[in-house]
């Protein structure tokens, strides 16, 4: 009804839109944390040294025999490990970043990335070559583990708050909202009430407005959402080692570390608040005409 | 027409002891009827019980040869609101709508065509003397004006019961006369009046019933209605016709 589209009153809007602009955005923020520290520990874990080096001593440029037997012992023994001798070069620059430049003849180095009893490799690699020098990789990740799990656990936590916390102040900013609209058009109420009219047009008209602006203030927030994200990737992009970027955009996008359930959830997000403004507009407006009061 | 049996209005406490008087009244169709009395009294309080604002808490009301009391259903009263016309001492509008919008209210509610409604509301502006006013929004309209208005969305759908509270009879005495006239025609086709004033208008010309408010039985001490108590008005009940009325 074109004249009774005209006649309600309409509120500001703009501080519902901001309002679910900022809590979508933060929302949205709270929900990729505890992905972005998933991702970041994930990439810390694979960065962590867990290298089992095996040293023989020097016996000329050509391996020898012990040196075979002990690359098929451990190849058949610790399949998984990935044992791998190293070539020389690669020797020459390790042996060159722990001292002076080595002059004698190099040693061999076998590296594994081994994760078990570091006796039983030992004696399996003594057996062979007694005086084969076994380096345990160092105890990082004994030191990082805790570290890592109270960070998950923070991201978890913060993320639970928000959720909580736009549980609870969304529903509260749309009945305050519904409830301004419903006060400001209290007297085209009462004039259709008044006529012997149904109300339930002008609660629909207003309704319809109600979420529109909600759609509109969870979309804003869900777009703003983008190049924050892309901002705080780009900027801890050293921290969790990834890629360089190139061009205008990060190679690598939000997306890559949130799950498209989650983007699912950011792009659900307009849609429900402009459901929930809707049923709470409609709530209000009917239950303001039932007690007019 | 329009029946009430010992429907509980308010009045003062000065008028009516318990501030509580049963009120029964019958009208019939294209009757017209003045209710008078003074300030308490219930005048508006009837009005507004019989154009269905007020609750019916107990006795029995039919109005349009439905039953309104106590019991009536919520499809009834849209209904039975639709054939009233009730002009407010202090009537509401739709402020974002335009006068000729918010008189031509009624008419679009009602699914008119188009044409219909705006004949008929260019028709209604003129006889309210409203032309000037028609695309002016009802803020900025002064209180006869306002009350011009309302008596042209009141009158623009021709009711069954048209109810006159006591500013539009005696704020204007132009206005008064339009919407008495107007009531004598509406009438003449079936329309029935309640007029509510606190003093009669002096013309000649008024026809009508009158109902003196406020209503109540008699005290077994003070059985002669003839003789006031000190201070206190006189109740009086419904005389069909009142002599000061007649030509």
């Amino acid at each position: 009804m074109t004249s009774l589209s005209r006649a309600a009153e309409r509120p500001s809007s703009w501080p519902l839109l901001l309002g679910l602009c900022l809590l979508s955005w933060l929302f949205g923020l709270a929900l990729s944390l505890p992905c972005g520290v998933e991702r970041a520990v994930h990439h810390w874990e694979e960065q962590l040294n867990d290298q089992v080096v095996i040293a023989l001593p020097a016996t000329g440029n050509e391996p020898s025999g012990q040196t075979n037997k002990l690359s098929q012992a451990l190849t058949a023994t610790f399949p998984k490990a990935h044992p791998t001798l190293l070539p020389d070069r690669d020797v020459a620059r390790i042996l060159a970043s722990w001292s002076t430049p080595w002059e004698g003849p190099l040693p061999r180095l076998f590296t594994l990335s081994y994760h078990g009893e570091m006796n039983t490799l030992t004696t399996l690699v003594h057996n062979i070559t007694p005086e084969a020098i076994i380096v345990p990789p160092p105890p990082q990740m004994a030191k990082l583990a805790p570290l890592m799990a109270a960070l998950r656990k923070a991201a978890s936590h913060v993320a639970l708050a928000a959720g909580l916390a736009a549980a609870l102040v969304v529903p509260a900013l749309l009945y305050l909202a519904a409830r301004t609209i419903a006060l400001a058009n209290r007297q085209q109420q009462a004039v259709l009430l008044s006529l012997g009219k149904a109300v339930t047009t002008l609660h629909h008209i207003l309704a319809r407005r109600m979420a529109l602006t909600a759609f509109l203030g969870g979309l804003a927030g869900i777009i703003l959402l983008l190049p924050s994200l892309m901002l705080i990737t780009s900027a801890l992009r050293p921290l969790l080692r990834l890629p360089a970027t190139t061009g205008l955009f990060p190679t690598v996008p939000p997306q890559s570390f949130l799950p498209p359930m989650l983007w699912g959830t950011f792009c659900l997000m307009p849609f429900l608040m402009a459901l929930a403004g809707w049923g709470m507009t409609y709530l209000v407006c009917a239950r303001q005409g039932r007690h007019p009061s | 027409m329009i029946t009430l049996e010992m429907l509980p209005l308010p009045a003062g406490t000065s008028l009516v002891p318990g501030g509580v008087q049963l009120v029964s009244l019958q009208l019939e169709r294209g009757k017209t009827l003045w209710v008078t009395g003074p300030a308490e009294a219930g005048k508006t309080a009837l009005l507004e019980t019989i154009a269905l604002r007020r609750p019916v808490a107990d006795g029995a009301m039919t109005l349009l040869n439905q039953d309104a009391g106590p019991r009536i259903t919520c499809r009834t009263r849209k209904l039975l609101q639709q054939r009233i016309g009730y002009i407010e001492a202090a009537p509401l509008f739709m402020d974002r709508l335009t006068v000729a919008d918010n008189i031509a209210l009624p008419l679009e509610m009602n699914h008119a065509s188009k044409a219909d409604i705006r004949r008929e509301t260019e028709s209604i502006l003129q006889w309210f003397a409203l032309e000037d006013h028609a695309r002016s929004y009802p803020a900025t309209l002064s209180q006869t004006a306002r009350l011009r208005a309302a008596c042209a969305r009141a009158l623009i759908a021709q009711p069954s019961i048209v109810l006159v509270d006591e500013p539009a009879l005696t704020l204007c005495a132009g206005l008064r006369n339009h919407l008495l006239s107007t009531i004598r025609g509406l009438a003449r086709n079936g329309t029935t009046a309640l007029l509510a004033t606190q003093t009669l208008p002096e013309e000649a010309s008024l026809e009508g019933d009158i109902l003196n408010l406020p209503q109540h039985k008699p005290s077994p001490e003070n059985t002669d209605p003839s003789v006031p108590e000190e201070g206190v008005a006189a109740p009086r009940i419904l005389v069909t016709k009142d002599e000061r009325l007649l030509p």
